[in-house]
């Protein structure tokens, strides 16, 4: 029950970042090079690195971008979603060297262990091994979407000319002129609209955009034609036969596949795997690296952490008291120190203006400085006695003391006669740069500053009084 | 730089597309969600304020990492917004991207003029039926006339209601863990199972259909035979719904159904028509353009087509001003849910961009002259 307690007591205690949120320290960063707390909403997510998350080959950034961050090589069901396997077979094919003769050859088709799709179910033809892999469906309108790039590109330089020599000698009015021809600002200004719509109804305006496009003779482009001729519904489907739901795909598998968005299960095309990506973080500030991942797609470290749990003392609720309204509890909470060197601690209370509403208790700090441990894995923690007698500490404020953990006792009083009770304070301690060096001292010494953070502690709702129950 | 194509960004109410420019389509089209702290899943339309900002930085950093994998930093953006994009969320979007993603520069673009794009058209109507309305915006010569907008609460929501309401009321039979029951208000599925019902199921009738279907309701006739075929359905492994052949047919009616004074999706086309001038009303006519996702659905637009061709010589108010006998549709030149997706990447392509985007840096010098975007004019740039 403690355990998993202390999983989902994280939201309880609250570090503010630098730019104001407040989130628990697992989630917050510490850039060692502006010594403050970063979270991902200020910090920059850029991509490190593409690998495919199935074959986790490690793709580099331009091909990426060719294949649409789509890995060559594996593919997805578009039924339900996983990873297809390709299933080799012996494939009987006419002899190359002998006319009559029959040889056979590796074949590959791909199948679903989950849901057994395969590409055999849909008529989609076995591959030959080396044959350069799956082919890719071309869309149907690619070539009249690249003339129309084209034309619309000879339409985009005639205009922009235009604009450049009327830079020179401007008139009135001549931004709304460029505008016109797409109509865009015109849509969304009535008051403008009102103005053209006069002149269009009037035929002063004879369209820009369908005499540039007229004059577009080396780029053979017609318009659209419409048509009253539109294709009935196929009565005889809809109406008389039967429907089997498994046989037409759903909305999901639809726009798995954008452009041919099939209907039907039999239209079905195997999709190749989305590339994932992974991010670096960079501090918005100083522009370093937070998060660096490392290239080896299967590997999970990192390059550069500068997560502010491995820097930055963790505050917990050792101990919560019954909290009465207005009156003196005693709450015990732990610090703990992650980093290599010791630290001296202090604790603030805040300043005037930095206090706001959600505060809604009182917490009285000690005046004294304390110690705290450096996190040493290899030595076995002391005993309490021996290391309590060793920083003279005061029984009555610190609790216990065990390697690089502390407890401390404080007095909180709740400031609010029902809702939960929420203390704050800072948090001031030394740090010992490991990975800044000190320019004063010729770079031999680490550098070491003073930093502090604003923590917000949630001790639970307090206990109403019997007479404001009544 | 010039190799970094663009990036180009749709929110619409259900679905948001993106993608990068000349390329053929959206690299995906995701729910426009984004998940809340207790893991449930939260509409971006139902938020505002912080809330929203907040999504939109979620649901941005998604497309980003997951879908382009590119950095924010190093494309442009073109949005596409409909005419209806509340100001506030546009100002979310703009300030998000600007401040938080630093994107270098920004083009908005109106969705109903990028539909025209791929068409090379630019005297039209384009009808938009998406998720939360159906909406007509007539073009001419290339200028919106935005007092003839009409729109209405017809979309894929009214459908998704429809079904909902109609299970009930045909008392489908719902299988839930090996024991039959009747489908009642309590049972009510998601817009996930109730979408899906729809993209599987049900189809638009036939106009003469749609009539007996009417005349039913309004008491005069009883149900029409020859319905089509109930179809089993598995909402997930312990529920197996009947889906009652009748609702198959008459879910979509919704978009046709003529009571009084509303509009349907037919009379929107016959609103803006008579809102048009005279002269344009035949061209206009001519050149009907159909987008969204719900337009999809089949036998969709030759009913519409249908539903004209009667409105327009029965109803007086039409027949009477408006003498048309023909209309005429542009055939899609790709699926129906991302025209203006399709239509912003083509018109990405080009100059454009460069010249009308407007710089993050211009945007933070003027930053206090942004009451409205369409008010804005670029004259810092031609100062230079
Ligand atoms: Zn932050
Ligand atoms: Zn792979
Ligand atoms: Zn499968
Ligand atoms: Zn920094």
């Amino acid at each position: 029950m403690d355990v998993i307690n202390e999983i989902f007591a994280t939201n309880k205690v609250l570090y503010q970042c630098a730019c104001g949120h407040c989130k628990p320290l697992t989630h917050i960063y510490f850039c060692r090079y502006c010594l403050k707390m970063r979270c991902k909403d200020c910090v920059y997510h850029e991509v490190d690195s593409q690998y495919c998350q199935h074959c986790l080959e490690y793709i580099p950034t331009i091909d990426a971008k060719l294949k649409k961050n789509k890995c060559a090589s594996c593919f997805q069901c578009p039924n339900c979603m996983h990873t297809l396997t390709p299933r080799t077979f012996l494939a009987s094919v006419p002899s190359e060297t002998d006319p009559n003769g029959m040889t056979t050859r590796k074949a590959q088709f791909l199948l679903c262990s989950y849901c057994k799709w395969s590409s055999k179910d849909v008529g989609i033809p076995d591959q030959f091994i080396g044959s350069g892999g799956w082919p890719e469906i071309e869309a149907p309108n690619r070539k009249r979407v690249e003339g129309l790039v084209d034309h619309y590109r000879v339409i985009a330089q005639r205009e922009r000319m235009e604009k450049e020599k009327k830079r020179i000698n401007p008139r009135p009015g001549h931004a709304i002129h460029l505008l016109d021809k797409y109509g865009i600002s015109a849509s969304l200004s009535a008051k403008l609209t009102e103005s053209l719509r006069t002149k269009a109804y009037s035929g002063r305006i004879s369209s820009n955009y369908l005499s540039a496009s007229k004059s577009l003779t080396d780029i053979k482009l017609e318009p659209s034609l419409a048509t009253d001729d539109v294709e009935p519904l196929d009565v005889d489907t809809f109406y008389n036969k039967d429907l089997i739901e498994s046989e037409i795909s759903s909305i999901e598998q639809r726009l798995m596949q954008v452009e041919m968005q099939p209907n039907t299960v039999s239209q079905f095309y195997p999709i190749s795997k989305m590339l994932y990506v992974k991010r670096s973080l960079r501090c918005k500030e100083c522009d370093h690296n937070i998060i660096k991942p490392e290239y080896n797609s299967s590997s999970i470290k990192f390059k550069i952490q500068l997560s502010a749990f491995y820097d930055i003392p963790e505050v917990k609720i050792a101990s919560t008291p019954k909290l009465i309204p207005h009156k003196e509890s005693m709450v015990e909470l732990t610090f703990k120190n992650p980093y290599q060197y010791g630290m001296h601690v202090c604790l603030q209370p805040l300043k005037d203006e930095e206090m706001d509403e959600s505060i809604t208790g009182k917490i009285i700090l000690p005046k004294a400085e304390f110690i705290l441990e450096c996190k040493d894995d290899t030595l076995e923690p002391e005993l309490d006695s021996t290391q309590k007698t060793r920083y003279n500490d005061d029984p009555q404020l610190i609790t216990f003391r065990r390697g690089n953990k502390i407890g401390l006792r404080l007095t909180v009083i709740p400031e609010i006669d029902s809702g939960r009770c929420r203390v704050c304070f800072r948090l001031r301690h030394d740090f010992v740069n490991s990975v800044v060096q000190n320019k004063s001292t010729g770079g031999s010494e680490p550098q070491v500053s003073w930093i502090s953070h604003k923590i917000y502690v949630d001790l639970g709702p307090v206990i109403e009084s019997k007479e404001s129950i009544a | 730089m010039t190799d970094k194509h663009s990036v180009i960004l749709e929110f619409g109410h259900r679905y948001t597309k993106c993608g990068f420019v000349q390329e053929l389509a959206p690299r995906a089209i995701i729910r426009s969600v984004v998940a809340s702290s207790h893991g449930k899943e939260v509409e971006l339309a139902s938020l505002s304020g912080s809330q929203l900002d907040q999504a939109f930085k979620t649901i941005i950093q998604t497309i980003y990492f997951r879908y382009l994998g590119v950095n924010y930093k190093e494309r442009k953006v073109i949005l596409i917004e409909t005419l209806f994009t509340q100001n506030n969320v546009r100002q979310s979007l703009i300030n998000v991207l600007y401040q938080h993603f630093e994107v270098p520069s920004l083009l908005i673009v109106p969705h109903h003029l990028m539909t025209l794009v791929p068409y090379m058209v630019s005297t039209g109507i384009v009808l938009d039926i998406g998720w939360k309305e159906a909406m007509a915006v007539p073009v001419i010569e290339g200028i919106t006339l935005v007092n003839s907008v009409k729109y209405t609460p017809l979309g894929g929501k009214a459908i998704n209601e429809r079904i909902h309401d109609e299970l009930i009321d045909r008392k489908a039979i719902l299988r839930k863990n090996g024991v039959e029951k009747v489908y009642e208000e309590s049972d009510r599925f998601d817009d996930f199972v109730l979408e899906n019902i729809k993209v599987k199921t049900c189809f638009i009738a036939p106009f003469e259909r749609g009539q007996l279907m009417l005349e039913h309701k309004a008491g005069l006739k009883e149900a029409p035979d020859n319905t089509p075929k109930d179809v089993y359905f598995h909402v997930d492994q312990n529920n197996t719904l009947l889906i009652p052949g009748g609702l198959r047919e008459s879910a979509g009616e919704i978009l046709f159904e003529l009571y009084g004074e509303e509009e349907t999706v037919a009379t929107l086309i016959l609103e803006v028509l008579l809102s048009c001038p005279i002269d344009y009303r035949k061209t206009l006519a001519s050149n009907l353009i159909i987008t969204g996702g719900t337009s999809m659905l089949p036998g969709f637009k030759h009913r519409l087509k249908m539903e004209l061709l009667f409105l327009v010589k029965k109803i007086e108010k039409y027949s009477n001003n408006i003498y048309i006998d023909k209309f005429m549709f542009h055939p899609p030149l790709c699926k129906e849910n991302y025209i203006a997706w399709l239509g912003a990447s083509i018109f990405g392509s080009t100059d454009v961009v460069a010249m009308r985007a407007i710089s993050r840096d211009t945007y933070l010098k003027t930053k206090g002259c942004f009451v409205d975007w369409s008010e804005w004019r670029p004259q810092p740039l031609n100062k230079i």
